[in-house]
């Protein structure tokens, strides 16, 4: 709630490289929609509405104003993070600044996060520097789809506390006993819950035990 | 009326109701704890077990299924942000801030009064008015039901965040991605890419655990984490403050829901996606929405309870459901050989009262269950982030197979993961890309209906009164806030200029 | 103490539950030629709670009571039925995989791009047949089907169905087609959506099962025209429902409910169901799934169901296929 004093803050005059490529990739999609969406047909026989209109439309509206927040990012001055609707709603947007930095965390976590990964060093709540932190999500990602493409052969449930355990063990280096224990109990628990009460099919896989 | 309602609570205190009653409420609750699992799929799922019961005890108790989970999909979304239900996500803003700011209790009780106060009221709307309520919303066709989705479209602006103009776009990227399948009144399937797994669109619920539960342990991970939160138990429990603020917030989320409820097919998520629209244009604490406030709360979870209750006005009154959810039930009164409908208020007064007043029975024992219960979940907080993220990610991998017993869910769910992670971690607001993907097919569908009604015209909406009146308000709110934004300026420019000059 | 009581309550009902479903996963059978275990999945392409899911469990009970196997049904949701049939494909030969099937089978190779077509499998039973009845609200001023034509010669009329392939629009191109008109369809998601359109007068006609409309035709907030079906309905709400030759359109067209096997299943196997499908038709069970879905029943196996469907793909194929 502290945050919310913070209000707007400073801005540098060049526009941050994530929100020039994201605002970027989002044109390029809407572009996409638009030229899939005319194939689809705009309207139909009779001037009714066709399958391609909404994607027209709303693709056209994703480029246009994703164009103008690209605009707006370079020409944005210093001091106000004016934004919106070509920044007819500045007193809004401060407000919902406000809002948002703590909502998501986003702006207000990146601020509160630059100084520590400055320092380098510093240890989080995990026990992890920041260079550490940078490898370990793509490291989580890769054991999820490790653990969805053993599904196959493994079954889910199976599958799904392996890649727990192999979280805890390598990711977050806890101790075995504990990591076995945890993995072990959301197993029973997960089998419990999907498949004796609520009787989901899981994948069995080749092995098809569980 | 009364004489309904004394054969109603005849019938619903019986014992065995009672229990059944009571099994459905608990087992509800669990199943909305579980990431994915929302009221829909726990009804559909627990509606074998109960075919060998008599009907009303079959149907108290999928009835009990259908808010209990509503209050366990609540739970879930506040304290690890990941929502069970799509009238659940809302409430990973301010509810899920809350948890982080160490008032998870407090957020959990905020959750189980107002729901419980949502409850009752929109019961006695359901008991007192349910048939002429009914025949009213049949006056909603397709153009009235376009002109509520734009007025509800236009609440984005409150989730939009710090940058207006981006949460409108990815407002429209998420219509875009609820455009994907085969098109509402057509049989062009687009954006499928051949995939068959995509004719009939993303599973919704698999993209909202990827880019909500996935999306924010990743990004937790990426941030260095969260304390673990070892709040007393003595901060766990609402502050008189807190307390005071519930009232206003709740009746209005429970009028806007209870209204909302009623129009076939409109929905808790919308109503609970409006009412926190509602709060930040209305709520004299609107300045703290999004960072844990009891309003942002308090008044998506009255709506979104309120919402489901009066989704049986149209249901039992006029046969035609006003849910997801309650499209199944319908499905278990026709299995029951049971024809909701006017007709059913007359041949079965004892079955239609008893399962009413059975909710009365029901909410309460969800909030005598709940409040104590509050800080105990709350203890879910304390686990380490460590052994709580991969239990997260298990639960939700296997929640969203559940939903339709599809690994391509599962594959959903890691993709829409990866795809929050990076929206999260860029300050790309994800509320408003769900509110688009929510309400993309139902704004689609009512506006390709609209145009064939008219013939190819769309302006018979402006022709219909009742839809000219929510066409007006749309607009009034699409156009409303950045005009005063503007009329604001002015003015404080002026004012400025006035201090300058004698300084 | 009201409390604590109600918690026990709860507690040991959760029990209860979970020792109930552990039973009932574990069921045993035996029987003499083919053999297809104690296990058998019933797939259902559609999710829970809908009509396509009451017909499938119907169906699995029936057979479960016949076969003494445990008959599983499995919802496998997504692509409008597309994955359902998708995955009864890849157990191609495996004859303890069913499927209950209905239009979609027809439909979705002629509208979607998919990969199967009812060729690609092995039908076993038709269970029953579904007629439309076309309806109009109570305060409609048309009283019977050449109304409603003779309308549509001179207007614009707009006609509600459920889903841009439901059986109700194949009807009503059938209809323009043999009585040279149109109507503007206004598509909605369920028979529900569409009584909802109807009942508030936002359309102007529809049609549907008799089984969706048995509530509101009882309470008489809509009217029936006539029934697209060879042959009045016996059922005492339907009964004075004229059909359509009797009105001058010679437009019959039904939704139909059965189940289907995997194919390249050894012919034991399909003899097997086929055998097993015809002891259903004639259990309780049967005529109770027939008559709390107000179905006509007209049941086909083997081979007479596959000219059966290779009829009902031509008639699809004349009404989308354009």
């Amino acid at each position: 709630m502290t945050e919310s004093t913070i209000g707007v803050t400073p801005r540098r005059t060049k526009p941050k490289t994530s929100d020039v490529v994201g605002t970027g990739i989002l044109a390029v999609l809407g572009l996409v929609a638009v030229i899939m969406g005319l194939g689809y047909g705009f309207l139909g026989e009779d001037g009714q509405i066709g399958p391609g209109f909404m994607p027209v439309t709303t693709g056209a509206f994703i480029v246009i104003a994703s164009l103008t927040e690209i605009a707006r990012l370079y020409l944005a001055r210093d001091g106000h993070a004016s934004a919106g609707l070509g920044g007819l709603a500045d007193e809004l947007s401060a407000e919902a600044a406000a809002v948002q930095k703590s909502a998501h965390g986003e702006s207000a976590d990146d601020t509160a996060s630059t100084p520590a990964e400055e320092k380098g060093e510093e240890l989080d709540t995990f026990g992890r520097t920041a260079k550490q932190r940078a490898r370990t999500v793509p490291l989580i990602f890769a054991v999820l789809l490790a653990a969805l493409l053993l599904t196959q052969l493994i079954g889910m449930l199976l599958a799904l506390a392996t890649m727990m355990l192999a979280l805890l063990l390598v990711i977050e280096r806890k101790p075995v006993l504990p990591s076995v224990l945890a993995s072990a109990a959301v197993l029973v628990a997960a089998y419990l819950i999907f498949v004796q009460m609520l009787g989901v099919p899981l994948p069995q896989g080749l092995l098809g035990i569980l | 009326m009364i004489d309904n309602l004394m054969l109603g609570i005849e019938t619903a205190v019986s014992p065995e109701n009672l229990l059944w009653c009571a099994v459905g409420v608990v087992l509800g609750t669990l199943i909305g704890l579980m990431p994915g699992l929302g009221s829909a799929t726990g009804v559909a799922i627990l509606l074998p077990v109960t075919l060998t019961m008599e009907p009303v005890t079959a149907l108290i108790m999928l009835a009990g299924i259908y808010y209990g989970s509503q209050y366990g999909a609540s739970t879930s979304s506040i304290l690890i942000s990941t929502p069970g239900d799509s009238s659940s996500v809302v409430l990973t803003l301010d509810g899920y801030r809350m948890a982080r700011n160490g008032r998870a209790g407090a957020a959990l009780a905020i959750s189980a009064i107002s729901s419980f106060i949502a409850a009752i009221i929109s019961l006695m709307v359901l008991l007192a008015l349910a048939a002429p309520v009914a025949s009213w919303a049949l006056n909603f066709g397709p153009p009235e039901t376009l002109a509520i989705i734009l007025l509800g479209m236009a609440t984005i602006v409150t989730f939009a965040g710090e940058n207006m103009l981006r949460g409108i776009i990815m407002a429209a990227a998420g219509l875009l991605l609820a455009m994907i399948g085969t098109a509402s009144g057509f049989t062009t399937a687009r954006f499928t890419f051949g995939s068959m797994n995509l004719l009939s669109g993303l599973e919704f619920v698999a993209v909202m655990i990827g880019i909500f539960a996935i999306g924010e342990v990743v990004h937790q991970i990426h941030r260095g984490g969260e304390k673990p939160i070892r709040a007393r138990l003595r901060d766990l429990m609402l502050t008189k403050d807190e307390a005071k603020r519930i009232l206003p917030p709740a009746l209005r989320g429970t009028f806007l829901g209870t209204a909302l409820g009623v129009l076939p097919g409109a929905g808790a998520t919308l109503a609970s996606f409006m009412s926190y629209g509602l709060e930040g244009r209305v709520s004299k604490h609107r300045k703290e929405l999004g960072s844990g406030a009891v309003e942002g709360v308090a008044a998506p979870e009255a709506s979104n309870n309120a919402a489901a209750n009066s989704s049986f006005i149209p249901t039992l009154a006029l046969g035609i459901p006003g849910s997801g959810t309650t499209a199944i039930l319908l499905g278990a009164f026709v299995i029951f050989g049971l024809q909701p409908g006017p007709m059913l208020f007359e041949q079965q007064p004892d079955l239609v009262w008893g399962l009413l007043v059975s909710f009365f029975f029901g909410n309460l024992l969800l909030l005598v269950l709940n409040l104590p219960l509050a800080p105990v979940f709350a203890q879910v907080l304390r686990i380490p982030y460590s052994y709580l993220y991969p239990i997260i990610i298990v639960l939700s991998m296997v929640g969203a197979y559940a939903v339709g017993n599809s690994m391509f869910a599962v594959w959903v769910v890691f993709f829409a993961g990866a795809l929050g992670y990076f929206m999260k971690r860029y300050g790309f607001p994800a509320a408003p890309l769900v509110l688009g993907l929510v309400l993309g097919p139902m704004l689609e569908r009512s506006l390709v209906q609209t145009s064939s009604m008219g013939h190819g015209n769309l302006l018979i909406v402006f022709e219909r009164p009742l839809s000219a009146f929510f066409m007006v308000l749309a607009i009034l709110a699409f156009v409303g806030p950045p005009l005063l934004g503007v009329i604001n300026r002015r003015r404080e420019r002026s004012r400025q200029e006035k201090a300058a000059t004698p300084a | 103490m009201k409390r604590r009581s109600l918690l026990a309550a709860g507690a040991l009902g959760t029990l209860g539950m979970t020792l109930a479903a552990c039973g009932e996963s574990g069921g045993s059978g035996e029987d003499g030629e083919f053999d297809p275990g104690n296990r058998v999945t019933m797939i259902v392409p559609f999710s829970a709670g809908g009509g396509s899911d009451i017909a499938g469990r119907a169906i699995a009970a029936g057979l479960e009571e016949v076969t003494g196997s445990t008959v599983t049904v499995e919802n496998r949701v997504g692509g409008s039925g597309a994955v359902g049939y998708s995955d009864l494909r890849n157990s191609e030969g495996d004859g303890s995989v069913l499927l209950a099937s209905e239009t979609a089978l027809n439909t979705l190779p002629i509208v979607q791009d998919v990969d199967f077509t009812y060729e690609s499998f092995t039908p076993i039973m038709k269970a029953g047949e579904d007629f439309n009845i076309v309806v109009v609200a109570a305060d409609s001023p048309y009283q019977s089907i050449s109304d409603v034509i003779d309308a549509a010669k001179s207007e614009q009329l707009t006609a509600a169905v459920s889903g841009s392939t439901g059986p109700d629009h194949i009807a009503w191109s059938l209809i323009e087609q043999e009585q040279d008109i149109t109507l503007e369809r206004v598509t909605f998601e369920s028979s529900s959506e569409v009584l909802a359109a109807l009942m508030g007068g936002h359309v102007q006609v529809a049609a549907s099962n008799p089984g969706e409309l048995t509530g509101q035709l009882e309470s008489g907030d809509i009217r029936a025209l006539c029934a697209l079906a060879p042959e009045r309905y016996e059922y005492e709400l339907l009964a004075d429902i004229p059909t359509g030759a009797e009105e001058g359109v010679n437009v019959t067209f039904a939704q139909w409910r059965g189940f289907i096997a995997p194919g390249g299943i050894e012919d034991a196997a399909r003899e097997y169901w086929i055998e097993k499908a015809k002891e259903y038709e004639k259990t309780e069970a049967f005529s109770e799934f027939i008559e709390s879905n107000m179905l006509q029943p007209v049941t086909a196996y083997g081979d007479e169901f596959v000219s059966y469907l290779e009829q009902y793909s031509a008639d699809v194929e004349s009404a989308l296929g354009n």
